[in-house]
């Protein structure tokens, strides 16, 4: 199963594409960057200026379109506190949804603190020590700490660098006065939490975001250690960002930009970031820093990944999208998986042995076997008009891989497979184009004599042979054990089919002699 | 819901009749139209006594069998019914009864011409009946069987089954620790499932199997429903189970609660089955129509019990009519309501457990908005049946993402629409999709079907119950429970909703200012967000 995870930060919006196994391991095939800055003026001024949705929403559409080339199932997308804080975060959201077609969800400072801290857990070798974890974002600085799989405490501050960069970088190098305004700041803001934080006690710091990864390259650069590909568990300490943060309070723009190890689109934020951190690092009285390159987006992911392990086993199992979508549904809905997959079984030999009659194709003979497999769901809401409920959900319950008169033909046969006949007045069926209806009319006509052939749900009869003479359609049924309950059931529900068909029905069963039946008849 | 439609008797002026004799509190009927006979009882009931049977009678009247046939009610079925109820009526006149409640169950209510009837019982015999659903019956029952089986480990610290079989359906709900978590109504009535199997025409034997698999059909939809393997108790009702305990213990049975042991119970099953009804008929005295579903009865017990942990079946003497005394002996006391308040909560949070509900987020919401309902006592006029269903609403508001995130509000409203919560009737529940519908996304709107099916009071109980629930959703919009409690102050015209709570509060913040609308446009008046000072 593929999975795109898009992080729409502040700064810049991250997606990673992903293959995940049914174990919950997974592997990245694709990784996207892009700084839009969203947060320019929006941390300030409260409101997403249009330019700045303009460019959020070329990068989604553009990251839309590379999912899609992967072929990925799922799209999991977080807003953070660009879109949080601004007062038409939710327009821009609405529309993310309606022109690219996808639902970003946004999460709180809490949430992301949540999320960064699982994707260090799992990316950073901690040793089950309490470790904390820094994330200095465009928008908002996260700081999560926990021991093992218990997350204990999380901080969210609006100390992220381009929110520091707007209100107090007026000065290029940075004034003495701008960088006290900066720090008093800081301090203020984080006044007493720090000290709680300590208190609680931490024996690794982890760092991540885009930020903390370039200070920590030009950290390493200065120390003359070339920065290794990856900066993934490599450690810094703090008193190397200490040097680089004097070094770029102490530079201009067209200096850092040429530093050893600068990414040159950072070069005006990254002077805020380096101080905002200190202060932190300084106060937390952190010696040794850990790099980690995952943060949210890995979160986001190993969160979802958490939620659905059977979702995940289910793409193992059944490549197909429709296969899959059915199975999910069924399986939602704690179906009766032996009846189910019986009456389908069931139903399409009846619809292949009949096929000069109804004249269907394929694209029928689909849709009858999964509105056989989800007949009975609708039993989960409640047993009386569960038939009813069928439909229901299956309208509404997220089948993928359907066009939506498929959807709407499948529902319906599963809707009409017991209690009253289709009726032009019944909304659904009444909506349908004529050929639709009559492929309702001749599936559901199978689908209820199948059902009532497993009446007892024990899968009494195990085959049917369909012949047809003189407008008669006779099925003869092998049976293994006694089956008076579907003998019973089935005359009661041949009218739909015999309508459809123009023919009569009947049914009857013969006792197959099985190799155990064989075996039994001997022994006795 | 405690909510009877306490009735009561005008006195035709008999000519020469004795005056009433001046009693301070005169004694209570309760009546029981069913499916197979109409009953009387007539007692001494009082808040806080024990209830004195002054008379009970009763009269078979096979209402069941013409409805489940035929789905109405025949013309000598009637005639017989009205003469039955006329007989009632002079019984409670000698007892001078004022205070009545009057019942009718699933013949009646499934009957295509009930209205007509239960016109026809008002004309003739001044009696007014109500219709009342599967669940007002669960709720009556059960509390029949908690006051008779009070102390007893089935109703306290066990788990347990308590099961009637009807003529039309069966009631069956699970106890955990006395308290009822799931309900339900179920196809295994003794009248309906003989008719349904009328038609099959061949050997006895042939025939009990067939009735045999078709209980255990529906015995595996019940056994989906609820963990019925988890009791170790099972509690028996009706006529027919209490025929067999009369048969095997005889006459040591006791009068209050018969216990029967699994053995021996089986055993009279199996020698019931050999027997065809006119010997039933002959061999037990019994009329025509009790012989006719007692064996559908029994096997239906007997399957349900196989299917329980239990060794025995308890046989307590409690019905539909005890439970309407016992409803109408206790006053409108509040610990009553809090009663049962409990046991309609934890049906809904077994439902919310089914759905994978969000329990903490789902909490969390049901508190705020029960704060925010109290808070606002003086300008809701709402009762606090209301603020119990609010609170389901609120408990429940997010299931419908079970079916799918997308619109999930409006499939919470279907799914509430079906659903069966313990001691809620279908009108309560109307009001409880609603309200859960509009958690999110639209206001009521005059094209929403559901809420234009409500009559004009409840719109407006859904109006103002929604308005709260969607401030209560928007305070813990980020699922974290971050607000542990509020308080409305009324400044200038306007609320001002001070909130108490842990953390970085911008998210629900925003969040109940968007979301506060709809409550602005119910109770005219604005609100306005703020942080409890004092604290850090």
């Amino acid at each position: 199963m593929k999975i795109a995870a898009i992080d729409l930060g502040s700064n810049s919006f991250h997606m990673i594409i992903v293959e995940v196994s049914a174990s919950g391991t997974f592997q990245v095939i694709d990784r996207e960057k892009e700084m839009v800055r969203l947060g320019a003026d929006t941390l300030s001024s409260g409101r997403l200026p249009a330019a700045a949705m303009k460019r959020g929403l070329a990068a989604l559409s553009k990251y839309k379109r590379l999912a899609q080339t992967h072929g990925v199932d799922k799209i999991l997308a977080v807003a953070t506190s660009a879109i949080r804080e601004a007062r038409n975060g939710e327009d821009f959201l609405e529309r993310v949804g309606r022109e690219i077609g996808f639902w970003p969800r946004v999460v709180s400072g809490e949430q992301e603190g949540r999320l960064i801290y699982l994707a260090a857990l799992h990316s950073v070798h901690l040793e089950g020590k309490r470790a904390l974890v820094i994330d200095l974002g465009g928008g908002s600085v996260e700081m999560a700490l926990g021991e093992g799989s218990r997350l204990e405490r999380v901080l969210s501050e609006k100390l992220g660098v381009l929110r520091m960069t707007e209100r107090f970088v007026k000065s290029d190098p940075l004034s003495a006065k701008d960088e006290g305004k900066l720090v008093a700041h800081v301090e203020e803001t984080l006044a007493g939490k720090l000290e709680k934080l300590r208190e609680a006690g931490f024996e690794r710091v982890v760092g991540s975001s885009g930020t903390i990864l370039a200070l920590a390259s030009l950290a390493l650069e200065e120390q003359g250690e070339k920065p290794p590909e990856t900066l993934h568990h490599a450690s810094v300490s703090a008193a190397a960002l200490r040097a680089v943060r004097k070094r770029l309070v102490a530079s201009q723009f067209r200096e850092r930009v040429k530093m050893a190890g600068m990414d040159e689109r950072r070069a005006d934020i990254i002077v805020a970031g380096a101080v905002v951190f200190d202060e932190i690092a300084r106060r937390l009285g952190v010696s040794e820093l850990t790099l980690s390159e995952w943060s949210l987006r890995e979160g986001i992911l190993l969160n979802y990944i958490h939620g659905h392990p059977r979702s995940l086993a289910r793409a193992e199992a059944y490549p197909d999208i429709r296969r899959r979508s059915v199975f999910d549904l069924a399986e939602r809905c704690l179906y009766d998986e032996p009846h189910a997959r019986h009456a389908a079984a069931l139903a399409v030999q009846v619809f292949d042995a009949t096929r000069r009659l109804h004249g269907l194709g394929d694209g029928e003979r689909v849709l009858l076997e999964n509105a056989a497999l989800l007949h009975d769901i609708g039993h989960h809401i409640s047993y009386p008009g569960h038939h009813r409920h069928t439909y229901y959900l299956i309208k509404n319950g997220d089948l993928r891989g359907f066009a939506p008169t498929e959807i709407e033909v499948i529902a319906n046969v599963a809707r009409y497979h017991r209690r009253g006949h289709p009726r032009r007045g019944h909304a659904g069926f009444g909506a349908l184009p004529k050929q639709a209806r009559r492929s309702v009319r001749v599936l559901a006509g199978i689908l209820r004599i199948v059902d009532a052939l497993d009446r007892s749900h024990r899968q009494v009869i195990r085959s049917v042979q369909v012949s047809e003479r003189g407008g008669v359609l006779r099925l003869r049924c092998a049976s293994e054990g006694n089956c008076d309950l579907e003998l019973w059931g089935v005359p009661r529900r041949t009218q739909l089919l015999e309508e459809a068909l123009g023919q009569s029905v009947r049914v009857e069963t013969f006792e197959r002699e099985t190799q155990t039946g064989v075996a039994r008849r001997a022994k006795a | 819901m405690p909510k009877p439609r306490k009735r009561t008797l005008t006195r035709k002026p008999a000519p020469g009749a004795p005056p009433p004799p001046p009693e301070p509190v005169r004694p209570v009927g309760v009546v029981d139209i069913g499916a197979s006979a109409v009953r009387l009882t007539v007692a001494d009931a009082r808040a806080g006594e024990a209830i004195q049977i002054l008379e009970e009678a009763s009269r078979g009247v096979l209402l069941g069998k013409d409805v489940f046939t035929h789905g109405r009610l025949g013309a000598a079925t009637i005639e017989a019914a009205l003469k039955t109820l006329e007989g009632f009526r002079r019984i409670m006149d000698t007892y001078g009864v004022v205070r009545y409640r009057a019942v009718a169950t699933s013949a009646v209510r499934e009957a295509q011409n009930h209205e007509t009837f239960l016109d026809r019982v008002r004309l003739r015999t001044g009696i007014d009946v109500e219709t009342i659903d599967g669940s007002e019956e669960n709720r009556l029952t059960y509390l029949a069987v908690r006051d008779r089986l009070r102390g007893h480990e089935a109703v306290s610290a066990a788990d347990a089954v308590l099961v009637e079989i009807g003529g039309g359906s069966a009631d069956i709900s699970f106890l955990r620790k006395g308290q009822p978590i799931y309900s339900g109504t179920y196809a295994l009535g003794s009248i309906r499932m003989r008719q349904n199997l009328a038609s099959w025409q061949s050997s006895r034997e042939q025939w009990v199997r067939l009735l045999r698999r078709h209980i255990h059909n529906v015995v595996g939809d019940i056994r989906r429903e609820m963990p019925l393997r988890e009791a170790t108790h099972f509690i028996a009702l009706g006529g027919d189970v209490r025929f067999a305990a009369e048969r095997i213990l005889g006459a040591e049975m006791p009068e209050d609660l018969a216990v029967l042991e699994k053995a021996p119970f089986l055993a009279f099953c199996e020698q019931l089955l050999a027997d065809e009804v006119e010997g039933l008929v002959e061999d037990y005295r019994l009329t025509q129509a009790d012989a006719e579903t007692l064996v559908p009865a029994l096997l239906a017990y007997r399957e349900l019990l196989a299917e329980t942990s239990a060794e025995r079946v308890l046989v307590p003497d409690a019905s539909l009519r005890a439970g309407l005394l016992l409803d109408l002996a206790r006053g409108d006391e509040s610990h009553e309501i809090e009663d049962f308040s409990r046991q309609v909560l934890a049906s809904a949070q077994a439902l919310g457990e089914k759905y994978r509900y969000d329990a903490s987020h789902a909490k969390n919401v049901a508190q705020l908005a029960t704060r925010l309902f109290d808070e606002l006592g003086s300008e809701h006029g709402l009762s606090p049946r209301d603020r119990l269903l609010l609170e389901v609403a609120a408990l429940l508001h997010d299931i419908g993402i079970y079916v799918n995130l997308r619109g999930h509000h409006k499939h919470t409203q279907y799914v509430l629409s079906v659903a069966e919560i313990f001691g809620l009737s279908r009108d309560d529940m109307a009001i409880v999709s609603n309200v859960a519908r509009y958690h999110r996304r639209a206001t009521p709107q005059k094209s929403h079907l559901p809420y234009m099916a409500l009559d004009s009071d409840a719109r407006v109980q859904v109006n103002k119950l929604a308005a709260i629930l969607r401030v209560a959703n928007a305070l813990d919009a980020d699922h974290l429970q971050k607000v542990k409690d509020l308080r409305v102050v009324v400044e200038n015209e306007a609320w001002a909703l001070e909130v108490e709570g842990a953390g970085d509060l911008t998210m629900e913040r925003l969040a109940t200012l968007a979301r506060s609308d709809f409550l602005t446009e119910v109770f005219g008046r604005k609100l306005s967000f703020r942080e409890a000072p004092g604290k850090p």
